[in-house]
């Protein structure tokens, strides 16, 4: 037995007592009630986008004892002002993507896998309803994930989204004809407030990107996810945009992708 | 073998990052199955700086707190509980401030090389050597390389101070107990 062995036996016979649990227990329990009491912005997990903008709307009534329709009103008429944003009120709400396991995954999921530099961007509000889904599709998980196989009432969505213009550069899986794509994030600044989807982190103009997307007829495309979808290039240097990010990406497997997808 | 190793940790990887991810969005119940599975080692590196259940528990409900109320500033799945014993630590130094058990460790460390160092040196360190001759930085550091196996560079992190930093404390606190152990064998 080493030197480092010996302490560490020393340190495992510290009795552990019966109500550590219970005291980590505690410590969160106390943590959870404080956050809720002070959170400003309102934490709509679970509920859903839909439910969560109609909450964020609610408290942007009850905090401002504005009308809230004049406001709606306003952010449309004016979606590309970008007041200063420590001025904006900030809504902050949250969304649930599929996770994917690794790269095959990501891959197969995606419609359309570029490389592009982003242009330029704008902020939206975009009917993203679609066409009601199938009974099929409201049995699969990942595009019906709350509603357990019910259906959900019939719905008009309208969310804001940031859209940025990317210039293609590169097609690795898919077809696209023209040499401009939008990309839709959620979240963006409409009149005086600010929308935060958490975890979001925008694409930032003049930087490539290598994007796994899904694409829509009617909408800008998606990223599958904000935390795997996206890779900041740079000089041939390939680097995950979300630090989270578990799927690695280089140019060989980028290569793999254009002669498979490219030989159907 | 090798594989399989690095395909277990990713799979640890991704299910923490699953965890710490429904953590982020407030799920208390995520963040405590993820904060049992280090709780045990929180508890025993905070007795080692308090000396008693009583405070070591403070510390480790202390550490659930804190670390749940900061949890969104954990962008990498496999830091995270270095994240927390960093949280531990600076808590359990904080308790025996508040204590004035201890006297303030100076700012400044001598940097020496390290690589002349006899790193083979017969050493057995014993929790009570640890406890009672260690200032807490040189606990801390012992602990992590020792009892939690970190490197220096993870030290460095854990600890916001340089990696040569790290490497001499870690020496010298290794030669303090050296002089200690020498001390008592020719007392006793």
């Amino acid at each position: 037995m080493d030197k480092n062995d010996s302490l560490k036996e020393e340190l495992k016979k510290i009795e552990i007592p019966e109500e550590l649990h219970e005291r980590s227990r505690i410590g969160i329990a106390q943590a959870k009630k404080e956050m809720i009491k002070s959170r400003k912005k309102i934490n709509l997990r679970r509920i859903g986008i839909v439910a969560g903008l109609m909450l964020a709307f609610a408290f942007v009534f009850l905090v401002l004892y504005k009308d809230m329709f004049d406001v709606v009103k306003e952010a449309e008429n004016s979606p590309q002002e970008s007041p200063n944003e420590s001025e904006a009120l900030s809504v902050v709400y949250f969304a649930d993507y599929p996770y994917y396991e690794d790269f095959q995954a990501l891959v197969e999921n995606s419609d359309l896998i570029i490389r592009g530099k982003v242009l330029d961007s704008t902020v939206q509000l975009i009917d993203v309803s679609g066409p009601p889904l199938t009974d099929e599709e409201l049995k699969d998980e990942k595009l019906n994930p709350h509603l357990d196989g019910e259906r959900a009432e019939e719905e008009f969505i309208e969310l804001v989204y940031t859209v940025s213009e990317l210039e293609i550069e590169e097609v690795y899986k898919g077809t696209y004809d023209d040499e401009i794509i939008q990309v839709k994030q959620g979240g963006g600044q409409i009149g005086d407030v600010l929308y935060i989807e958490q975890d979001v982190e925008m694409l930032a103009i003049s930087q490539s990107y290598i994007l796994f997307l899904k694409t829509f007829d009617t909408v800008p495309a998606s990223l599958l996810n904000p935390y795997q979808a996206a890779y900041v290039y740079t000089d041939g240097d390939i680097e995950s945009f979300h630090p989270g990010n578990n799927i690695s990406l280089d140019e060989e497997k980028l290569q793999t992708l254009k002669e498979k997808f490219q030989n159907k | 073998m090798r594989l399989m190793v690095e395909k277990d940790l990713m799979k640890e990887v991704s299910s923490l990052h699953t965890f710490i991810k429904k953590a982020q969005k407030g799920d208390d119940k995520a963040f405590l199955t993820l904060f049992q599975k280090y709780e045990a080692d929180i508890y025993r590196i905070a007795f080692v700086y308090v000396k008693n259940k009583s405070d070591a528990l403070d510390v480790v409900q202390e550490t659930a707190y804190r670390s749940f109320k900061k949890i969104t500033q954990v962008k990498k799945p496999e830091y995270f509980k270095t994240w927390l014993l960093r949280i531990a630590i600076n808590h359990a130094m904080d308790v025996l401030r508040q204590k004035s058990k201890v006297t303030q460790i100076a700012s400044k460390f001598e940097e020496r090389d390290t690589s002349q160092m006899n790193c083979q040196m017969e050493l057995k360190i014993s929790l009570q050597d640890l406890m009672n001759h260690l200032q807490p930085l040189e606990k801390s550091i012992v602990l992590l390389k020792i009892y939690q196996d970190l490197t220096f560079n993870e030290i460095s992190k854990t600890l916001d101070m340089p990696l040569g930093t790290a490497k001499t404390i870690y020496y010298r606190a290794l030669d303090r107990l050296r002089e200690q152990v020498k001390g008592g064998s020719k007392n006793g």
